[in-house]
């Protein structure tokens, strides 16, 4: 595998980082009303899911960290 | 007693209940002496009743196949994950017209990570605006779509998923609409199961709102969907008489070839393609598991259009049942078209529900009688029949973590619609596809009330009725006159839940605030942008301040905000939505944060209160 499709793989994962997940977060967090869980436990997970979602968003700072050492590396 | 034997119980009381309430209520009609004012009340409501009865005994027949078939729903899931030794080629359409980019591309990028491979995604743009145009072909370059446009404009949806029908050559067609995000396994399940059953001509799953939170509308109409996806219908896909919802659903393209692609002739083309595959002999099963998750209507406006929309729709497919099920009586079982004339006639709820408002009206006011019992035998019968409905109703949902509350709600929704599903009903047996006539121009908007103008004055009508009521009851007393207010007054507080429905959506997050001292400077960086769509799960933090300039939606800016520890928090915001007025020193602002470190969101979270 070489310099660029490597980038290319992480341009995909910033996508999904990016785009992906916020999606499936924001139904995931919705799908907690459904469930009839106590107001305790339905806190704890939406709590669990932003949680992903701001190590998601530490993710995507990594990829475009690495995205831009490996463009800048000749 | 165990739960099933429970209900198995209920059903069968509650049945019984009916029937004697039913065969009560007729012969008391049949034997009642009365004049013509009398005569015509007292038939309406019996109409009426038999209405809610016919669709309540259906309900709970449904209720009670669920149960007795549930075995059947874990053989189904094996099925459906099992996996597929060779993938069969699967066309997935997104019909879209005048839809928002960043709703598109929501749905898009779901769909492009479903977990299977022999897929051709096809956005089918219907947009006749250039601006819409653009963004969907900027889209389909980005996103590697195949994108599907048409010269002539026939059957809105229907027409276009026909025309691009013709061009596809794959085993199967998958549909979603525009704002529906699929989880990624939808199509290994779903194709699953068509591969199991060569008579399948679709698989439907349900329809999930994950926006219930937006507004009261929003949260009643998602409920209103769930008891239709629950009980119903598992029981009509019991029958065989599943019938298709426009999206989340897989066709057999073979199937829809035979019956002619989609029916173009009624906006709810999937109901009525429904009925041509089942009466060509094709099968059909729902998969009551959650795979997609959509937007609900977030106001009065865009309900009353999706209720439109959907009633005049089914009540011109109850058209086509009827004069089917005379001329052609045996090109369906009796189950299939018992269900059909279920499903065809429910929005004709409309006419019963005005008829049970207006008799005891009638009754208070001009003392036309229409129930003809003496109260004993009224609550004889009628208390049996109405505890038993409404316990079963209830009971079961509970058993799927719905409580009365909130399925309470979406009954009043469906209530104040009445005057909608009267307006179609009559459209229909016009044959007009007209469209609804309230118009808004942004989200959250409400509806004025001179156009609701049907519900506001039968409130009125019930008020005038309860005092006069009452009067009466004080010279009468009559216990017929107090079983006649407690109608009216029980109509009145239904009637009132336009209010609740009816509000100015500004979404709960816009309700946290930052103290407007907290705010050191704000620069704007980019004027005239598109208004942002008001959804606060669009940003991490969202939350309201008061700011001495009016800036308009859409508006990006620059802001920093001190934090409780003293530090500047510096991030990038967009204005959601703005008071055009000054008050207390200010223009009250909402902003969603566009841009910002995880630790300055973690900061901002914690400063936000409400």
């Amino acid at each position: 595998m070489n310099k660029k499709e490597i980038i290319k793989h992480l341009k995909e994962a910033l996508i999904a980082e990016e785009k992906s997940i916020p999606i499936y977060t924001k139904h995931l967090d919705s799908a907690v009303f459904w469930t009839g869980l106590g107001k305790e436990k339905a806190e704890e997970i939406r709590e669990i899911l932003s949680e992903l979602a701001r190590g998601s968003m530490i993710h995507k700072q990594i990829i475009e960290n690495l995205i831009k050492k490996l463009e800048g590396e000749t | 007693m165990n739960k099933k034997k429970l209900i198995d119980s209920l059903i069968l009381f509650t049945l019984v209940a009916v029937m004697v309430y039913v065969v009560t209520r007729a012969v008391l009609v049949g034997y009642a002496d009365y004049t013509g004012w009398d005569r015509f009340s007292a038939i309406g409501l019996l109409l009426a009743e038999l209405f809610v009865v016919f669709h309540g005994v259906g309900y709970t027949l449904n209720i009670y196949r669920a149960y007795r078939y549930s075995g059947g729903k874990e053989k189904m899931q094996e099925v459906a994950n099992k996996p597929l030794p060779e993938e069969p080629s699967v066309a997935i359409f997104v019909a879209a017209r005048h839809e928002p980019k960043e709703v598109l591309e929501e749905t898009f990028i779901s769909i492009k990570n479903l977990k299977y491979k022999n897929k051709s995604i096809y956005f089918l743009d219907d947009s006749s605006k250039s601006t819409y145009k653009k963004e969907a072909d900027q889209l389909a370059k980005d996103l590697d779509l195949k994108i599907f446009r048409r010269k002539d404009r026939h059957g809105a949806k229907a027409g276009i998923i026909n025309d691009c029908l013709k061009t596809i050559n794959s085993k199967y067609l998958v549909v979603f609409d525009a704002d529906q995000n699929p989880l990624p396994e939808f199509l290994n399940r779903v194709v699953a199961l068509m591969e199991s059953d060569q008579r399948l001509a679709f698989v439907q799953t349900p329809q999930f709102y994950s926006n219930v939170e937006g507004s009261q509308i929003a949260k009643a109409a998602a409920f209103q969907q769930a008891v239709f996806y629950e009980y119903i219908c598992e029981g009509k896909s019991s029958q065989d008489a599943m019938f298709c919802c426009g999206t989340n659903i897989i066709f057999r393209k073979k199937a829809l070839d035979q019956v002619g692609g989609l029916d173009e002739s009624t906006v709810t083309e999937d109901f009525a393609t429904s009925f041509k595959f089942h009466q060509k002999g094709w099968n059909s099963l729902y998969y009551n598991h959650v795979y997609a998750f959509g937007m609900g209507p977030e106001d009065l406006v865009g309900y009353f259009k999706q209720q439109y929309r959907w009633a005049n729709g089914t009540i011109t497919v109850f058209k086509k049942v009827l004069k089917n099920l005379i001329l052609h009586p045996f090109s369906l079982k009796i189950k299939q078209w018992v269900e059909y004339l279920l499903s065809s006639s429910y929005y004709l709820v409309g006419f019963a529900l005005f008829g049970l408002m207006l008799f005891p009206i009638f009754y208070l006011l001009f003392d036309i009688p229409s129930f003809f019992a003496k109260p004993q035998v009224y609550f004889l019968v009628f208390l049996p029949y109405i505890t038993l409905s409404l316990s079963i109703f209830y009971f079961v949902l509970k058993e799927r973590n719905y409580t009365a509350g909130d399925l309470f709600k979406g009954q009043l929704a469906g209530f104040i619609s009445f005057p909608i599903y009267l307006q179609a009903a009559v459209s229909s047996f016009f044959g007009r596809k007209a469209t609804f006539g309230i118009t808004s121009k942004a989200k959250g908007k409400f509806v004025s009330y001179f156009r609701l103008w049907p519900q506001i004055v039968l409130l009125f009508l019930n008020y005038i009725a309860i005092v006069w009521g009452m009067n009466r009851f004080i010279y009468q007393r009559d216990p017929a006159v107090v079983i006649n207010v407690f109608w009216a007054f029980y109509h009145f507080l239904l009637l009132a839940s336009i209010f609740y429905f009816n509000e100015r959506i500004i979404p709960k997050a816009f309700l946290k605030k930052i103290a407007k001292e907290r705010i050191v400077d704000y620069q704007v960086l980019e004027r005239n942008r598109p208004k942002p769509e008001l959804n606060s799960r669009n940003w991490p933090v969202c939350f309201a301040t008061k700011l001495p300039d009016r800036l308009k939606e859409g508006t990006l800016l620059m802001a920093k905000v001190k934090s409780r520890g003293g530090k500047q928090l510096i991030f990038d915001a967009e204005v959601t939505w703005a008071s055009p007025r000054k008050r207390f020193g200010g223009y009250a602002t909402g902003f969603g944060v566009a841009k910002a470190s995880p630790e300055i969101i973690t900061q901002l979270r914690k400063l936000v209160k409400k």
